[in-house]
This record gives structure tokens, C-alpha cells and sequence, in this order.
């Protein structure tokens, strides 16, 4: 090799050290030169003198590290270099204030959906975790394993678990118990007023040590002194009391006859929507014991068997809560050895319980991580196409800098100033942006709340100084990545040996990885498009069904535990005589939810097997079908006079007794139930409807007996036919205070049952078409920004092609055609990718859609036909322009 | 030759590099040779070290430079001392005969204790 070449070899390794600059470098040479120059001159042969020369200047790397901290040195405010490249991104940014202005309000959208996207699964991620020493805490309960194998996990334990717990298990620090009677009526006595409430605790005094519930107004040592006390939310006080102080004020329960007297002792602030303790009142677990007379007293510590208990104690380790698990199966051999078998203990975790399959009588939807995967998958898409935006229309304003970059590079700057200069550059963009988003953000998050139903609050989050480390860090990382990819752009561009090869190569890989980003975007785009129409295909689907049809125009009225059957059919009467109300019927509560208990009975259809049938059971008066417009295949529906013993099957039912529709008709049926309001009883089947989701469309349809029954009082279901339903509530209320003088009248639409049953794919359904929306107007806004830049780069080239004889399509295909091939490409990778994704997602359920053709091709058409519009407004207006124009001052 | 410690080397680089300056306009290699016809051969830098402490003066202000071409036609940086440079210069030369004043009382004295 010839020395020359040698020397430029040692030149390019100097040159890839990021602190040699041209001019360094060019120094060095001159050095290494003159050095062998005088040994040659000394008697070396070239190449030993190159050697020589070599060995003396020393280590590259040495030097460099002295060289580079040269140049931090000179990067400090003092010097003004930073100041300067402020200046200029503000210049910069002004100069091209329109594909600026469209990259900065890419950035804000982007950021502004990332952070509450952020700020929704930190708040699910956080659930339960406010407690003190939350991951020590587990909840006890148990499942009920059935006589045929079948089990049921139940939230619940019994009452006196917690004591043998404690007793036996020295690691259990300590446990804490709370009790849910499901329902009773709150009276303030002085205004009369009377309330319908579910959200009582009965609850152990040490409720406000096990959990974070910090105390409004009262003092901690009051709280639950007395079996008097109770304990409100700030938000229930309100309710009841208004404005007053609510302090030392008296409230009365009833429930079933029985009463206490309470004195309110404290307000709590409402406790937040990530935890499953979310009561309205807390009153003591011993208090309780008032409402079951004598008789039952004492009852919650006593009995072993498990009822309306939720149980949760400390633990260190996880052995400690094995031998929980393996106590409480030996207590349970001791006392009750019959029923042992069918119990098995059912440890959790709290913090995990919002994680995990749901079980019986849980308190709060559980989540499934995939919600959370899928929001996490949004953000990171929304952060790609917002991050290609600025890097692509950063690097295509690339010719306009060139000058202002030679200059700088003339005047001695080093490839890391220049490194700086764009990192600044970029960070003042990118900080702007996230200022304006957290803005938004802060403003916004009301409004967020109500759509998610949640009750995020943001001036905590504020409070919060990691979240501030973690914005400074994640803006850092933002600017130094759009930052890095234009500076390694234009530092190798402006590299010394610049040559007209070295510079179509460079142009070229440009393009391709332009291309690479705009592809990763369309990608991104189509996903989450399909991602978007399938879910609102999969949420029309569950809202749908026979029930769902009428979510508008039936109304439940609550008539369970606010007195007698006979009350209940007497309103029932009533109301149907109302101008406006087509039908009514008392039934079950619908759509059915898990936490209504079991509706699980034992059947046996004798002439056809001695086999037990576990089929669920319907009591409900004879309009039932009628009202919830059910299908009949087979038979009839109940006549006017409520045949008794009559029974409705569906389908399902049919199904596994191994019958037709028609063959089952008149089959005699037996009912194994001691609970049953006529005891042990034979029933006839008089009519076979077609299935329908009485429960989540998650869950299977299973057999179904609809019995036919006068005495049922759930809810009274009431189907109007009216366009102003508030005329007939009124008349209802009205009718209502009649029959019901001392309880409240409560009533609600259908559709309000079908938000709680879907709450969390509501949730998905209402936040996924907007963050996709946005991030598909990110994308299109870089688009547009860039077809803008590129058109305007070309004018020249365009004018000439048109005075040459190019027609307007002929230039419109010219400047199309590369993105559209890009875009065919981006869709080939994402359109795979969302199949595979959603279908995953779709699995869930046990009713779902497929994702049909039709619907990838609107999508891809969606993205076609939106990308051309972008894309033609300033090509054609290109195409069409007097090249004239474009050409002239040349 | 003497084996002179990096930290000694690199506090004395800069009256060194000041001191030959002094004497007129040089560059980078010249510089070199300079110090090593002073020293008497006894002082011998890794010559690429040179560069990151003429950098370093430069940004200080207490030397400039510019690139010229010499007389055999070679671009070459010259550096030249700034008056800043020349105080700056001054101020070491107080600061290392005030050392060397110190250091041969000391010597002086140790020879004193030897012997005695």
C-alpha cells in the first residue's frame, strides 16, 4: 500500500472519532507530514518514517478524550454558544413556520395522547397500592366446589376465619373484616329524608389502619368508638346533609324491620376510583348484629360457615400464607367435616385482585392486562408517527441548511457542536410541545374522566416529583433521538472528503430511510384503524342481542326488599294502566350480573335421565317474554292467568336434553330446590325460546328455565312506547308513593345495566377511536408537511418536465407514485399485524366477530383515499402552476 | 532522558507552550521541536497531546490562530500569543520560580541534614 493511501486510511480513523473536526484533522496531517518530512531527511525510508511519525503523535484515542473535554468546556452558557443555538432554532423554526408549525402541532397531539394515556394506566397499574403496606395485604376467601366437580370462586369468607387465622398463624399480624348486607334505608330524622343504600361497611374499628381512607372532618380516635358511630363520605354527606356540618348529626338504619341509630362521627374524602373500598358509610361489624334480632346474635364471629364476610389479613411471606391455607382446612375438618370437602381457601393477593379472572361478588370490575397492553401499544404507535414526523421534515429541510452548516463548519465548529446545535434544537421543540401537552392534559383531564368514568386526580400526579423526573427524562430522550438522526445527516454530509459519489450515495440511503420511516407510520396508521373498527364492531355486537334492543325503552324499577310480593303486583297493576307503558313484568334483574348470586338450580327431567341438570332459573310473572320480546320456536308463551308449574325453556336447554324444540313441549320437569317458594315441585314445558344473553356476552348461554311465578318481586321491568319517557317516570313515581309510602323511588334504563356490564370495553370503545384518530392525523399532517417540502424542492424540476410536456397527471404520478408504493408497503406489514392482534383481543369473548374482508379493505381504502387527498393538494396545485413561474428568475 | 510524570508534564505544558510563542508566531510540530531543543532533548511530549492544549489556550483566549501558507507551500495553523497570553505567561513565570525558589530551599536544606 502506498504511503499516501496509508495516510488517508489514519486520516478516516481519525475522522470517526466524533471530536476530530476538519480542521483538527487537516492540523494533524500537516504534523504528521512535516514530522516525516525530517525523517526522511534523517535516512528513514517512507514507510518507516510514516511509522515513526505515527508512533510519536500517540494515541488517537488519548487525544480525542483531551480534545472532547476542550469542547465541553467551551459548551457552557458562558460562551454564549448556547445561547446562540437557541437563537437559531428560533430562527430556524420561524423561517418555515408552516412545516414547523404542522411538526410542532404533531408533536403536541402526540405527546397530549401519550400522557393521558399514560396517566390512565398508571392510575390502573397504582390500584390498591395507596394502602399502607398494601403488598403485604391478601383478601381471604374461598371457592365452593359443587357435587358435580364444578367450582365457583366467591369473594367472601365467613366471619369467624379471621380470629382462627390470627390464632393459629403467629406470621398474621393482623386481619380486618367488613361485612356487606347487600341493601338497607338510610333516614335522616330530621329532614325525613329516606335513601336506598348498598355501599354500607360493617366494618372492624382498625378499617382506617388497614386502609387509606383519610379522615375530612372528625378525628381518627372517634371514628368507630361506639357501635353508634358511622362514618360518611364526603360525597354521601352531602347527599344527606347538604351544606351542614354533619358532625355529631343522627342518622337511623332500617332494613327488614330492624333498625340502629347512628351518630355520624366522621367524613372521609371520597376514596379514589382505583381501589375496590369505595363505601358510602362505615359503621361497626358488631353494630350489625342488631339487625338479626336475638336470635342470631353474635353469629359473624360465631359461625364457621362462609357468608357475607370479606376477610383480609397481613402477611410478610408467602409462607405465612401457606399455612393460612392449611389451618383453615384443618378447622374446617374439625367443625364442620361435611363440609370441608366442598371448600377450598382462595388466597389473593390485593394488589392483584384488579388483575385477575373475575370471581363471585367481587366488589369492582377486574381488568385484563391485554387493556392495558393494548393502550401501552397505542401510545408507543402514536410516539413512532409523531417521532418520523419530525425527524422526516427535519432532514428534508436539509438542503435549505446546508449553507448555514458549511458556514458554521468554516468557522471552526466541531462535529459535536454541531451535535449540540441540533440536540437544542430539537429540545426546544420537543419541550415546547410537551409544555403545551401537559397544559392541555391538565385542562383536559375533567372531561377525560367523564369518558372513562374515572376520577383521576391530576393535581396529585402534579404533586408527585417523579412524575416530573420521569416528563424531564422521557423529554430528554425525545430531543436527543429526533436531535441525533439530523445531526449524524448532516455531520457526515459535511465530512472533508466530500465527493459527488460519496454524495448521490448518501441522497440515496436518505430516501430509503425516509421511506423506512413513512412506511413504519402507515404501518403504525393501518393497525390502528382496523384495531378501531373492530372493537366498535365487537362493542355493537355485545351492546347488541335480544335485551339490548330495547336499552332505550325499558325501564327497571327496584321492587326487591321495599316490601311485600302482593306490593309488587299491585304496582305492577298500575302502571299498566298508564297511557304510554306497553308492557311490564317482575322478574329477574336484567341483564344478569354476577354479583345477584347464584341462579344455579338443580333440574331433573325424569322421563328422559336420572342425571342431575345444573340449569340456571328465571322466576317471572307471565309478561316476561313479552317484554323483553323473546322469540318462541316451540309452544307459547305464559297465558294472562300465570299458569303455576308452567316452564319456558330455551334453546340451550333443549339442546342438552337431547330434544327438539317441538319434542320437548309438555316434558315434566322437577326442581331440586328446598329454597323454592313451593317447595320440591314439578314443572311442565309449555314453550321453547330461541337463546339470548341474559348475562355478559363474555360468558356462554347456558340452559334457562323461566318459571312461571306471581309471588317474584326482583325489579319490575317496564317497556314504554313513548317518545318522552319522563311523562310516564313521573306517573310511575307518583303511583309509586302510593303503594310504597316510606321508600324511595329508584329506577333506571336498561342501557345504564349495559354500561356496567361492558365498563371496561366501554372504556376501550371510547378512548381507542380517539387516541387512533389523532394518531392517524399526526400521521397525515407529517405527510402533508412533507409532500408540501418535497413539492417545493422540486418546483424547478416540475416546471421543466411541464415545458418539456408532461401533462398535470403525468406530474402528479411523478410525485405520487414513491408513496404510494411506500404506502402499499406499510400496509403489507400492518395489516398482518392487526389481524394477529385483534384477533387475539376478539378471543375474549365468547360472542365475537370476525374480522371480515370487507373490513381490512375499508380500512386500507380509508388510508388510501385520505393519504391521496393529502398528498394531492399540493401536487396538483404543483402540477397545475405555470412553469413559468417556477422558472423565471433564472 | 528524563521520565517526567504526566501531571508534571501537563502543568508545565502551558508556560511552555506560552514561553515559545513568545519568541514569535509557530505551529504545531515547530512547537515541538522547539521544546525539545530547550529541554536538550529531555522533555519529550507525545506529540498529538499538543493539539488538545493549543485548543485549549485558544479557547481561553491566551493564544490565536490562523491557517497559513509557508513558504515551501504547506497549509499549516499558526498560533500566536495574545496580550492576555503574555500576562497570563508573566504570572506563570512568577508562579513556577516561586516554586522553584521553594523547592531548592528545601533540597538545600535536606543536603544540609544529609551531611551534617
Amino acid at each position: 500500500m502506498k504511503t499516501q493511501d496509508r495516510i488517508n486510511q489514519w486520516k478516516k480513523r481519525l475522522r470517526s472519532h466524533s471530536h476530530f473536526d476538519d480542521g483538527m484533522i487537516a492540523e494533524m496531517e500537516t504534523h504528521l507530514l512535516d514530522q516525516m518530512e525530517d525523517l526522511i531527511h534523517q535516512g528513514m525510508s517512507e514507510p518507516e518514517a510514516f511509522e515513526e511519525a505515527l508512533n510519536r503523535i500517540g494515541d488517537i484515542g488519548q487525544i480525542g478524550k483531551q480534545e472532547k473535554q476542550v469542547q465541553l468546556r467551551s459548551t457552557g452558557f458562558a460562551n454564549g454558544l448556547f445561547l446562540n443555538f437557541t437563537k437559531t432554532a428560533r430562527r430556524q423554526f420561524s423561517q418555515n413556520i408552516v412545516l414547523n408549525g404542522i411538526n410542532m402541532l404533531g408533536l403536541v397531539l402526540a405527546f397530549t395522547a401519550i400522557l393521558f394515556i399514560a396517566l390512565n394506566v398508571n392510575d390502573e397499574l397504582n390500584y390498591e397500592k395507596h394502602h399502607p403496606a398494601s403488598d403485604e395485604i391478601y383478601r381471604l376467601a374461598y371457592t365452593q366446589v359443587f357435587e358435580n366437580g364444578e367450582k365457583e370462586e366467591r369473594a367472601f369468607s365467613s366471619g369467624n376465619w379471621s380470629g382462627i387465622v390470627t390464632d393459629r398463624v403467629a406470621g398474621v399480624s393482623s386481619t380486618f373484616r367488613f361485612l356487606n348486607l347487600s341493601y338497607g334505608f338510610i333516614e335522616n330524622p330530621k329532614t325525613q329524608g329516606f335513601f336506598y343504600e348498598e355501599g354500607i361497611y360493617w366494618s372492624d374499628e382498625n378499617i382506617f389502619d388497614f386502609l387509606n381512607l383519610p379522615l375530612k372532618h372528625g378525628r381518627k380516635a372517634d371514628q368507630l368508638n361506639s357501635l353508634n358511630s358511622i362514618v360518611l363520605t364526603e360525597k354521601t354527606a352531602q347527599k344527606i346533609f347538604g351544606t351542614d356540618n354533619p358532625i355529631g348529626q343522627q342518622l337511623n338504619y332500617n332494613r327488614q324491620g330492624n333498625s340502629v341509630n347512628f351518630v355520624v362521627t366522621g367524613v372521609i374524602y371520597d376514596p379514589p376510583t382505583n381501589s375496590q373500598f369505595r363505601p358510602d358509610y362505615i359503621a361497626h361489624i358488631q353494630a350489625a348484629q342488631g339487625i338479626y334480632g336475638e336470635r342470631n346474635r353474635g353469629w359473624v364471629d360465631r359461625n364457621p360457615n362462609p357468608g357475607y364476610v370479606f376477610t383480609y389479613f397481613k402477611a410478610p411471606n408467602k409462607e405465612t400464607v401457606e399455612q393460612v391455607e392449611s389451618e383453615l382446612s384443618k378447622y374446617w375438618q374439625e367443625v364442620m367435616p361435611q363440609r370441608a370437602d366442598r371448600l377450598e381457601s382462595l388466597i389473593t393477593p390485593l394488589t392483584h385482585i384488579h388483575f385477575n379472572e373475575p370471581v363471585k361478588w367481587e366488589m369492582d370490575n377486574p381488568i385484563s392486562m391485554s387493556y392495558l397492553y393494548g393502550l401501552i401499544g397505542i401510545a408507543a404507535f402514536i410516539l413512532i408517527i409523531a417521532l418520523t414526523n419530525f425527524v422526516n421534515l427535519t432532514t428534508a429541510q436539509a438542503g435549505k441548511r446546508q449553507k448555514e452548516i458549511g458556514l458554521r463548519k468554516t468557522l471552526g465548529s466541531s462535529k459535536f457542536q454541531l451535535k449540540l446545535q441540533f440536540f437544542l434544537e430539537s429540545f426546544w421543540s420537543v419541550l415546547l410541545a410537551m409544555l403545551i401537552a401537559v397544559a392541555l392534559v391538565v385542562i383536559l383531564t375533567p372531561e377525560f374522566n367523564k369518558l372513562i368514568d374515572k376520577r383521576i386526580d391530576i393535581f396529585q400526579v402534579l404533586n408527585t416529583p417523579n412524575n416530573y423526573i420521569a416528563l424531564i427524562l422521557f423529554t430528554l430522550f425525545i430531543s436527543s433521538v429526533c436531535g441525533q438522526l439530523p445531526a449524524q445527516y448532516f455531520t457526515r454530509k459535511l465530512s472533508k472528503n466530500f465527493s459527488i459519489n460519496s454524495f448521490l450515495k448518501e441522497k440515496r440511503e436518505k430516501t430509503k430511510s425516509r421511506n423506512m420511516l413513512v412506511i413504519v407510520q402507515f404501518a403504525a396508521a393501518i393497525i390502528l384503524i382496523i384495531s378501531t373498527l373492530t372493537i366498535f364492531q365487537q362493542l355493537q355486537l355485545i351492546n347488541g342481542g335480544t335485551l339490548a334492543t330495547h336499552r332505550n325503552s325499558i325501564i327497571g324499577v327496584r321492587t326487591s326488599r321495599m316490601g311485600s310480593a302482593a306490593q309488587a303486583q299491585k304496582f305492577r297493576q298500575e302502571i299498566e294502566t298508564l297511557a304510554g307503558v306497553s308492557s311490564s313484568t317482575l322478574g329477574m334483574h336484567l341483564p344478569r350480573q354476577s354479583d345477584f348470586g347464584r341462579i344455579n338450580t338443580k333440574y331433573f327431567a325424569p322421563s328422559i335421565s336420572q342425571d342431575p341438570l345444573y340449569w340456571n332459573k328465571f322466576d317471572a310473572d307471565g309478561d316476561f317474554a313479552k317484554t323483553f320480546d323473546l322469540e318462541f320456536v316451540a309452544g307459547r308463551d305464559f297465558r294472562d292467568d300465570y299458569e303455576l308449574h308452567s316452564l319456558i325453556l330455551n334453546e340451550q336447554a333443549v339442546d342438552q336434553l337431547g330434544l327438539t324444540a317441538d319434542e320437548a313441549i309438555g316434558l315434566v320437569m322437577e326442581e331440586d330446590s328446598i329454597n323454592y317458594v313451593f317447595g320440591r315441585s314439578n314443572g311442565q314445558v309449555i314453550g321453547v325460546v330461541k337463546d339470548f344473553n341474559y348475562k355478559s356476552m363474555k360468558e356462554r348461554i347456558e340452559p334457562l328455565v323461566i318459571c312461571a311465578n306471581t309471588l317474584v318481586e326482583g325489579a319490575l321491568s317496564v317497556k314504554l312506547e313513548t317518545s318522552d319517557p319522563m311523562v310516564q317516570i313521573s306517573q310511575m313515581e307518583e303511583k309509586w308513593k302510593s303503594i310504597y309510602p316510606q321508600r324511595p323511588f329508584e329506577f333506571w334504563f336498561l342501557d345504564k345495566e349495559f354500561e356496567r356490564l361492558y365498563q371496561q370495553e366501554r372504556r376501550l370503545g371510547s378512548l381507542i377511536p380517539i387516541f387512533s384518530g389523532l394518531a392517524i392525523t399526526v400521521a397525515l399532517l407529517g405527510l402533508f408537511a412533507l409532500t408540501a417540502f418535497i413539492v417545493n424542492t422540486r418546483k424547478k424540476e416540475i416546471g421543466i418536465r411541464k415545458v418539456l410536456g408532461s401533462s398535470v397527471s403525468d406530474i402528479f404520478i411523478l410525485l405520487g407514485k414513491q408513496y404510494f408504493l411506500i404506502l402499499f408497503v406499510g400496509l403489507m406489514i400492518g395489516v398482518p399485524v392487526a389481524f394477529l392482534t385483534m384477533n387475539e383481543w376478539l378471543n375474549e369473548f365468547t360472542y365475537r366477530v370476525n374480522i371480515s374482508a370487507g373490513l381490512v379493505l375499508i380500512s386500507v381504502l380509508f388510508i388510501f383515499t385520505v393519504s391521496f387527498l393529502t398528498i394531492s393538494i399540493k401536487t396538483v396545485r404543483a402540477a397545475k402552476a405555470n412553469p413559468v413561474d417556477s422558472l423565471k428568475y433564472e | 532522558m528524563l521520565n517526567f510524570s504526566k501531571s508534571l508534564i501537563a502543568a508545565s505544558s502551558k508556560p511552555l507552550i506560552l514561553g515559545i510563542l513568545k519568541e514569535g508566531k509557530s505551529y504545531g510540530y515547530r512547537i515541538i521541536q522547539r521544546v525539545k531543543e530547550i529541554s536538550g532533548g529531555q522533555l519529550e511530549w507525545s506529540d498529538g497531546m499538543l493539539y488538545p492544549v493549543l485548543h485549549r489556550l485558544e479557547k481561553e483566549g491566551l493564544i490565536q490562530s490562523q491557517w497559513m501558507q509557508s513558504d515551501e507551500g504547506r497549509h499549516r495553523k499558526y498560533y500566536v500569543i495574545t496580550e492576555e497570553g503574555k500576562k497570563a505567561l508573566l504570572q506563570e513565570e512568577m508562579h513556577w520560580n516561586k516554586l522553584n525558589e521553594v523547592m531548592e530551599n528545601l533540597w538545600s536544606l535536606n543536603n544540609n541534614t544529609s551531611t551534617s
